[in-house]
């Protein structure tokens, strides 16, 4: 309990930072006006409610998304490295974007929010199902590679059609650079009703999960099936995943740091886990993002970059911390 | 034997096709024709459009072999390469900060500064006292390094203008455009020399291979043997990755390919087998990029990809039904 | 018309041997590549030149930033890298053999404004790097290398197969002067009168409009764009900045202020958008970003908002703009002189048609 009450302590003091860092230096009286009398006409009002508040609550919201997702990722496969960012998503996403506008002809952030959905969602299936991940049997080593080679192949695909086509590029960057400053135009509320469908069918299903996590004997003896809780995970995963990267752009590591640190704080249970790693994923996301807004300023660095510096050396440490006969 | 002749005689032909084939075909007598008069359109295609393309590719793709060869064997596992260990990450990495920074070095050197330097970290971050590294750890560890570099790479393309992060963008997909005699006489210059020095380097690999506890019984010191020749390996790369870029993959599968073709079995014999693999697949690669679609030139990183990457997948599934993995 | 001698239509490429074998007797080349065996061989081709020869033969050299280029003779068989140079060719008359795509997928990478003097040539398009072998099968006799971003490696390359046209030494890699390219140009195929008649023509249709809009002298402008998420405007120096300033505006003051990235173009925070808040606010969207441009948020907090001075450039505006070639420039006049009197008639009512085919109105 007292760690929920200091989780949502940060939680707010991170989204009061996130509302009060920026260019335009807002005063509290602004704060208190926006809210009672709001005036479309007002660059200080308008700072406030139409740009900072749709960033952090789409930080939020993906930052949970890829928490909630990393947990249920790294327990169905018993790898602690599983992460959705390093299992290709981002390629994925990437990759359909492009396609998309190429076939359809359309780049509006819509547009674009549809077509990465798709994309991150069924590389994140493939990789798990070519990491071997359905036959429960996934090292860490085994299903990271799988994860670079699918990165690999999309992303060799994706710069073939940005060399092919300019216009590519712009869309790419579109969706890559925007990241959460674009946050705005993207549909928000229908990815979060995907997220939140995705996060309560992992809920839901947790305690199955674990029996499953126990060995698929051990599942079975308990009355679970094990393929049908294995494609509810993986259909919880692809929903929130694919929610984050439409609504945040491409961001890798935060499904696997967030479970890491959310484990030692919220003990053995799958449910209190995903509860506590959605916090920090939504913690750590708006603030690498206002860390981007402060590191360059006046000069914005995306809140996925800012994810991945820290994101790396904590595989590393991971890595390292496993015991070699858990790695194959 | 016969496997080494076939692999030679596939070399010697793909070599022959990449200067024949193209976005443009030439008669092999036009070629014959340039190389014995020094006149005509065979001429300018030996001598300026596709001879030193086509030897840079050749000894790219040689010491990126030779670099995967050795760390595979190093570490006896055939995921080990450099390019999964995050060294070209880490080269791509120091060229980005040369531009960036401004760093007035060639980017040879910056390349090879950058390999080492993730060299350095990965070994020391997966050292483990006493019991020796476990390749799968070392793997997992250059991973997590190179994503890092990788990370470190794209946030500096931030700070740089538009035209300059396109250029370095495009470089760091491994390309060969435009590439003249200079290039191919520096990739073939050094790796010469670390070649030598790798083959130098056979029978502490040799007994390496048999492992750590075998080679000081052999009077191998397994420590300072496995950080010299990892040295070599990170030089090898380094060279590829100056002339050729981060070119993906070449060094995974020129290996495994390179010695099943051979059949090689002692350490020297797939040392070479694998970097005439690797001189193979970058030929081929670049003839794919530059004569699959008319009008359009990609970049030999392209291709290396969309062929690697299956093989990654493949080799695996292969691993997984062995239980190495 | 030019004198005969150097009127492409009189030398018929046709008549040129094809493929590899290039037809031209020059031995020009960048000064940097002079130590290497040449091996483009003497034909028929040359003939046909032979008078010009002698004429040309000071005249034809350009200082560029990799060293000099020489040509003979003007050049016929062009190959135009510059992501923009087909329009200064097609304008004088030459045909090129091959032309860069930049961007639009338009057949043969030639826009609207260039069509009808393509007529039914078809030459190559080049996409993604630039492939030597198929420039040199080509056999050209000019690479138009000014605004195409080539490598010095490439330079290089490429002088061995022709010479390389590039931009002036002091000049940048991309947004050169229009007026100099197509001198540049001209000068390098023999046809210099020609490309005066067409500079005085293109500069006389703006100093008309100038006088038609007394009005737009010393108004503000700002040539604004939204692409990758990301909004800024074009600096001073830039084609479509210019574009602007040829009409009698001056670039907003705020404006000029701010730093400029890669010498053309400035990015701003999307928390401040008051340095687009000029007289007129040109919204030049070379990709369909019209949705992007009307959901900005602090774009409603603008007076040029609220006022109706918002002009937005559809995608073949835009890319005329962008393009600022001798061609594209009097066919984005055409299409935007109606614009502008509409968004600075003085009235907030008065609609501005593409602003509101973007929804972009208040």
């Amino acid at each position: 309990m007292r760690q929920a009450a200091l989780l949502a302590l940060l939680l707010g003091l991170g989204a009061a930072l996130s509302l009060t860092t920026g260019p335009r230096a807002l005063g509290l009286s602004d704060f208190h006006t926006a809210l009672t009398a709001y005036d479309p006409h007002d660059p200080a009002h308008v700072t406030l409610m139409a740009i900072r508040l749709p960033r952090l609550v789409a930080g939020l919201i993906a930052g949970a998304a890829l928490g909630v997702a990393g947990t249920v990722m790294q327990t169905l496969t018993r790898n602690p490295l599983a992460d959705p960012g390093i299992l290709g998503i981002n390629a994925g996403a990437a990759f359909a974007l492009l396609l998309g506008a190429a076939v359809f002809g359309r780049a509006d952030q819509a547009a674009i929010a549809l077509f990465a959905f798709p994309g991150a969602a069924l590389a994140s299936v493939a990789v798990f199902a070519l990491g071997g991940g359905l036959r429960g049997d996934a090292g860490p080593v085994r299903l990271t590679l799988a994860g670079a080679a699918l990165n690999a192949l999309l992303l060799s695909m994706v710069t073939a059609m940005v060399l092919v086509r300019q216009e590519s590029l712009d869309i790419l960057r579109f969706w890559v650079a925007g990241s959460l400053t674009e946050a705005v135009y993207r549909p928000v509320a229908q990815m979060a009703l995907l997220a939140c469908t995705g996060a309560a069918l992992a809920l839901l299903i947790a305690p199955l999960i674990e029996a499953l996590s126990m060995g698929a004997d051990m599942a079975r003896g308990l009355g679970t099936r094990p393929a049908r809780v294995q494609a509810g995970g993986l259909l919880a995963v692809t929903l929130t995943t694919g929610a984050a990267v439409a609504i945040a752009g491409p961001i890798a590591f935060l499904g696997l740091m967030a479970p890491h640190l959310a484990r030692p704080l919220a003990g053995a249970s799958l449910r209190a886990q995903l509860g506590t790693s959605a916090a920090l994923g939504a913690l750590i996301l708006t603030l690498a993002d206002v860390a981007g807004r402060i590191i360059l300023a006046p000069g914005e660095v995306r809140a996925g970059i800012m994810v991945a510096l820290l994101g790396g050396p904590v595989f590393v440490w991971i890595a390292r911390r496993l015991r070699p006969g858990a790695m194959a | 034997m016969r496997g080494a002749a076939s692999l030679a005689l596939l070399l010697v032909l793909a070599s022959v096709a990449a200067l024949l084939h193209g976005q443009i075909d030439a008669a092999p007598s036009v070629l014959w024709q340039g190389l014995v008069t020094g006149e005509g359109p065979g001429a300018l295609i030996l001598d300026t459009i596709r001879g030193p393309r086509v030897a840079t590719a050749l000894g790219a793709g040689a010491v990126l072999g030779l670099s995967g060869t050795i760390f595979q064997t190093l570490f006896r596992n055939p995921l080990a390469a450099p390019d999964l260990l995050g060294f070209n990450a880490g080269a791509g990495l120091a060229i980005i900060a040369g531009i960036a920074f401004g760093i007035a070095l060639p980017a040879p050197v910056l390349a090879a500064i950058g390999g080492l330097a993730v060299a350095g970290v990965v070994g020391a971050l997966a050292w483990r006292r006493g019991s020796g590294t476990p390749a799968l750890t070392i793997i997992l560890v250059g991973l997590g390094t190179g994503f890092t570099a990788t990370a470190l790479a794209t946030f500096l393309m931030t700070l740089l203008p538009g035209t300059a992060a396109a250029e370095a963008q495009r470089w760091l997909t491994g390309s060969l455009a435009a590439r003249n005699w200079a290039h191919a006489a520096q990739v073939w210059g050094f790796g010469m020399a670390l070649t030598l020095l790798a083959f130098s380097q056979a029978r502490p690999l040799m007994v390496m291979e048999l492992g750590g506890e075998l080679a000081t019984g052999l009077g191998v010191r397994a420590e300072p043997a496995r950080w010299r020749i990892s040295g070599i390996a990170v030089l090898l790369a380094a060279a590829g990755v100056a002339v050729a870029g981060p070119v993906p993959f070449v060094a995974l599968m020129a290996g495994p390919f390179g010695a099943r073709m051979t059949g090689a079995r002692s350490p020297a014999a797939r040392m070479a087998a694998g970097a005439a693999a690797g001189a193979l697949i970058v030929v081929l690669a670049d003839l794919l990029a530059r004569a699959s679609v008319p009008g359009l030139q990609l970049p030999v990183g392209v291709a290396t990809g969309l062929l690697g990457a299956p093989y990654l997948l493949w080799r695996l599934s292969r691993e997984m039904d062995k239980g190495d993995l | 018309m030019a004198s005969s001698a150097t009127d492409p239509k009189n030398h018929s490429v046709a008549d040129c041997p094809d493929a590899m074998t290039p037809p031209s007797p020059t031995r020009a080349r960048a000064a940097s590549a002079r130590t290497r065996r040449q091996v483009l061989t003497a034909a028929g081709c040359a003939l046909l030149s032979a008078p010009s020869l002698l004429r040309a033969a000071e005249a034809l050299r350009f200082d560029g930033p990799w060293g000099e280029t020489m040509l003979d003779r003007p050049a016929r068989r062009v190959v135009s890298l510059g992501y923009t140079t087909q329009d200064p060719l097609l304008a004088l008359g030459v045909v090129q053999l091959a032309v860069r795509e930049w961007f639009g997928g338009r057949p043969h990478a030639v826009w609207p404004w260039a069509e009808e003097r393509l007529g039914d040539a078809a030459p190559q398009v080049l996409t993604g790097e630039v492939s030597m072998e198929l420039v040199a099968g080509l056999a050209p006799d000019l690479i138009v290398g000014i605004g195409s971003g080539i490598s010095r490696a490439e330079y290089e390359l490429l002088s061995r197969i022709a010479p390389v046209l590039m931009q002036a030494p002091d000049q940048p890699a991309f947004g050169t002067p229009w007026q100099d390219d197509t001198r540049r140009i001209a000068r390098a195929t023999g046809l210099a009168d020609r490309a005066e008649r067409l500079i005085a023509g293109v500069e006389a249709r703006f100093a008309a409009a100038r006088r038609r809009h007394p009005g737009w002298r010393g108004a503000t402008v700002v040539a604004a764009w939204q692409n990758g998420g990301q909004t800024g405007a074009f600096m001073p120096g830039d084609s479509r900045a210019q574009f602007f300033a040829g009409l009698g505006f001056t670039l907003l003051a705020e404006l000029q202020k701010l730093a400029a990235v890669d010498g053309f173009y400035t990015t701003l925070s999307p928390e401040d958008l008051s340095p687009l808040d000029a007289d007129l606010l040109v919204w030049i969207s070379s990709f369909s970003g019209a949705e992007a441009i009307a959901t900005l948020p602090m774009r409603r907090t603008l007076q040029a908002h609220l006022e109706g001075r918002e002009v937005f450039a559809d995608e073949v505006t835009a890319a005329a703009l962008s393009f600022g070639s001798v061609l594209s420039l009097p066919f984005a006049l055409d299409r935007l002189e109606a614009e502008i009197t509409a968004a600075l008639d003085g009235d907030p009512q008065t609609v501005v048609p593409s602003a509101r085919a973007a929804g972009l109105l208040p």
